[in-house]
Order: C-alpha cells, then structure tokens, then sequence
C-alpha cells in the first residue's frame, strides 16, 4: 500500500517521475519542480486515488503529465508573440490553397517503426526534440506527443490554427533531418 | 469523396488514431488514390505514430534526480503531511 505512506513517495516513485519529466521538458531543474509539484498535488489528492482503478504508479503519471502541460504553458507565455508569428507563412502556395503539397518531403532514411522497441531510439528522439527551437519544441511537444486539440493550443496562445499547423509541419521536418542524421546513419 | 485540402486539414487537426473510422477509411481511400497527397500524408502518419509511442514510453533515459533536490522533496513532504 505505498499510496499510503507519502514519505515513501520520494524514493519509490521520485526517479521514474523525474525521467518522465525530464524526458518532455529537458531540463533538470525544471524537471524537478514538476516531480515535486507532482507529490504535493498526489498528497492533497490522495483520497481521491482509486487502487481498483490504476496502479499508483500511473496515477501519479498522469499528474506529472498535467504538471508537465502547465509547465509548458508557463514557458509559453514567456515567448514573445512575435516568435510564433514568425511561423504565419504556409510551407507553400499549394498547400494554402488546396492542401496539396508540392515539395515532396524526405523520406526517412530508416523504418521508424522498427526502432520503437529500442531504447537508445527515444534517447535520440528525446534529444532530437529538445534541439528544435521555442516556440516550436513547445508546440509540437504540446500538440504531437501530449495530444492538446487544436482549438484548446491557439485558444491558450491565440494564434491562428494555419499558424499551429505551419509550426508542427516545421516541426516534423526538422525533427526527421535530425532523427535521420543521429539515428538513420547507425541502422543504415 | 475528401478534397486534398480536407485531407491535410483533417492530418493537421487530428491524430488518425483519433479519428472515427468514417473519416479515417474517408482519409485512407484519398491517400491511396490521389498522386499528390500519398507520400505527404504517409509521412504524416509516420511521424504521428512515433510521437504516439514516445508519449507511451516510460524511461527513455536513465538519468537521476539530485540528492539534494531528493532531500528537499522528502522534507517538502513531510511538512505537508503535518
């Protein structure tokens, strides 16, 4: 029964929040911050927790995962407006106008779907979405890996969807170069 | 039948996953008929599939959280236990 005993908490479950944290904002300190509001939260909400439900261990991840979405809000609100105007063109005229691309995007230099069940692969991952730049790493962190809906991401940052989507087709391109250059090259 | 624009719109918005399986065959049948959209949207897919899996995996890296900032959490916890 560990829920029970939150001074537990820290040692049982302190390094596997922690990683998870770390995993999506890539940054110890501010990695730390969210574990530790995380446990706060998880001792006033304890009562609430439901063991036939869930094991505790990912109830707790679902904590550190709104934790995790509030964290990255924050840094949003730190991004000048400007920044993510930066990213109001469409990739291109075709895709405006009709959704129809006319540059065919790289291809993968490996089959990414091969390579889920190897740890190294989301160390280059994580690492590859960490290098991409504000405002994008937090879009694409927000939209592609947690799953916020368009609407909720340009209501809580009031930009346009066009803008949103610009900004995680960028995204995407940039991070398939980077995955092709740090991972391709060691399966090919 | 879908437009290529409804397409890249419905992509852009939605993870396929979460689509209802009227706009997800919808989607598929354009994707493999229309000469412009197949690898662009293939491409798409792909990197939805892997963001998917990265967001269920658990430990992508080994790393630890401090000492001390373990030490501050304990004491953290226990103040708010009292």
């Amino acid at each position: 029964m560990s829920h029970k005993d939150p001074e537990k908490w820290v040692d049982l479950y302190g390094d596997y929040l922690y990683r998870f944290a770390l995993s999506r904002l890539s940054d110890p300190s501010a990695a730390e911050d969210v574990v530790q509001e995380t446990l706060l939260a998880a001792i006033k909400g304890v009562e609430r927790y439901d063991e036939t439900k869930v094991d505790f261990k990912f109830w707790l991840r679902g904590i550190c995962r709104n934790k995790i979405v509030d964290t990255i809000r924050k840094r949003m609100r730190e991004i000048p407006v400007e920044e993510i105007f930066e990213y109001d063109e469409s990739p291109n005229r075709s895709m405006q106008l009709m959704g129809i691309p006319n540059n065919k995007p790289d291809t993968f230099s490996f089959a990414p779907d091969k390579q889920y069940q190897k740890k190294e692969f989301w160390k280059v991952f994580q690492s590859c979405a960490s290098k991409l730049k504000s405002p994008m790493r937090e879009i694409y962190l927000l939209k592609e890996i947690e799953s916020l809906s368009t609407e909720e991401i340009c209501k809580e940052f009031n930009i346009t969807p066009n803008n949103l989507w610009v900004i995680v087709h960028r995204a995407r391109g940039q991070m398939k170069k980077c995955l092709n250059k740090n991972w391709g090259d060691r399966v090919c | 039948m879908l437009r290529c624009k409804d397409v890249a719109k419905a992509l852009a918005d939605k993870n396929i996953r979460d689509m209802s399986f009227f706009e997800r065959f919808s989607l598929v049948v354009h994707v493999m008929l229309c000469p412009f959209c197949g690898k662009f949207h293939k491409d798409v897919v792909k990197h939805q599939e892997m963001a998917r899996c990265f967001h269920d995996h658990e430990e992508p890296n080994d790393e630890k959280m401090d000492d001390d900032a373990k030490k501050k959490l304990r004491e953290a916890l226990s103040k708010e236990c009292k």
